[in-house]
């Protein structure tokens, strides 16, 4: 079991939080004893689906299901693309964000790109801080040198990635979304296929992602791309306002 | 067959639907019409009327009565 006492959260949603990861060999009393230790005002457990038998109990210790998170993974060859797809792609631009896109895309997160996000689903939480984490997230990441890009058609900013090498075969796509204005148009393919393009100039040769069940077209878009799943998590959640469990 | 039921069997068969679901139709306003099958709903269009889109116009088709006005831009006649 990994518990993680996750301090970013203390800066970005102001709620002294723990993540919990269990897996597939820790005890019901562990975990129980573990949340009865720790003292939180958020909780997430993240819980593999195969442990029914944790996932039976979770109700009895105040955890509420919040999604399931699909971690996966893209290998091989750049994935094809059928016409109208390739005419789409060859139609935008994809390079290194500009600082004026990048105030573009800032102010979008902070109007609320992020719906699906569980803070921002969650009501105790909402979008105001799911959008304050998400900025929280993104500085944090380009930091520890992540790279953020642009997708933009002609000059309009379409969408974006963030993407970090992480070792010399692999790159981890950590984030990506499109511009309000374009969410309904069917273009989220082209963040998936520019982040693998890009992940493999960069040299590696697998490229993972980490999405949530709440985002529906997440899902569905990795599937079509090719990407094979790694591994679950069904996520849980527990609010504590007085530090006592 | 006409230009409307060629267009509306293409949502019909796409998405399994009935001619009574397809007036207040729009893109997201069923599991089934999302990004993916958008793609390919716009691609067997293209090939039932023999034209090409402009990628702005695939952008904004956004429901089944919209589409319409679209595909009228292309000579398509309802």
């Amino acid at each position: 079991m990994e518990i993680i006492e996750a301090v970013w959260e203390k800066r970005n949603i102001a709620l002294s939080t723990f993540e919990i990861e269990v897996s597939e060999n820790d005890s019901w009393d562990d975990l129980k004893e573990s949340i009865q230790n720790l003292r939180f005002d958020y909780l997430v457990v993240k819980i593999p689906p195969s442990r029914t038998d944790l996932i039976f109990k979770t109700s009895d210790v105040g955890l509420i299901f919040v999604e399931q998170v699909t971690k996966a993974h893209y290998s091989g060859e750049l994935p094809t693309l059928d016409s109208l797809q390739l005419r789409i792609v060859n139609s935008l631009s994809c390079k290194e964000m500009t600082q004026s896109n990048k105030k573009i895309l800032f102010q979008e997160i902070s109007n609320g790109l992020f719906k699906t996000d569980r803070v921002a689903l969650d009501p105790l939480l909402g979008i105001e801080k799911s959008s304050q984490r998400y900025l929280g997230w993104i500085s944090d990441e380009l930091k520890a040198g992540a790279l953020i890009y642009e997708v933009t058609k002609a000059d309009d900013l379409i969408g974006f990635f963030l993407i970090r090498q992480v070792n010399a075969n692999a790159s981890h796509a950590i984030l990506a979304g499109l511009l309000d204005k374009y969410q309904k148009s069917g273009l989220g393919f082209v963040l998936n296929f520019f982040e693998i393009e890009i992940s493999q100039k960069m040299g590696a040769s697998a490229v993972y992602s980490i999405f949530s069940s709440n985002n529906r077209g997440a899902l569905a878009i990795h599937m079509s791309m090719g990407y094979k799943v790694d591994r679950q998590h069904y996520v849980y959640v527990k609010h504590s306002s007085s530090g006592v469990n | 067959m006409g230009s409307l039921e060629t267009y509306k069997n293409a949502f019909k068969k796409l998405f399994e639907l009935e001619d009574s679901s397809l007036d207040k139709l729009v893109y997201q306003g069923i599991p089934e019409w999302d990004s993916i099958s958008h793609m390919e709903l716009m691609t067997i269009l293209e090939k039932e009327f023999s034209i090409e889109m402009d990628i702005d116009d695939i952008i904004d088709f956004s429901s089944f009565e919209l589409g319409k006005s679209i595909l009228a831009k292309y000579g398509v006649q309802f």
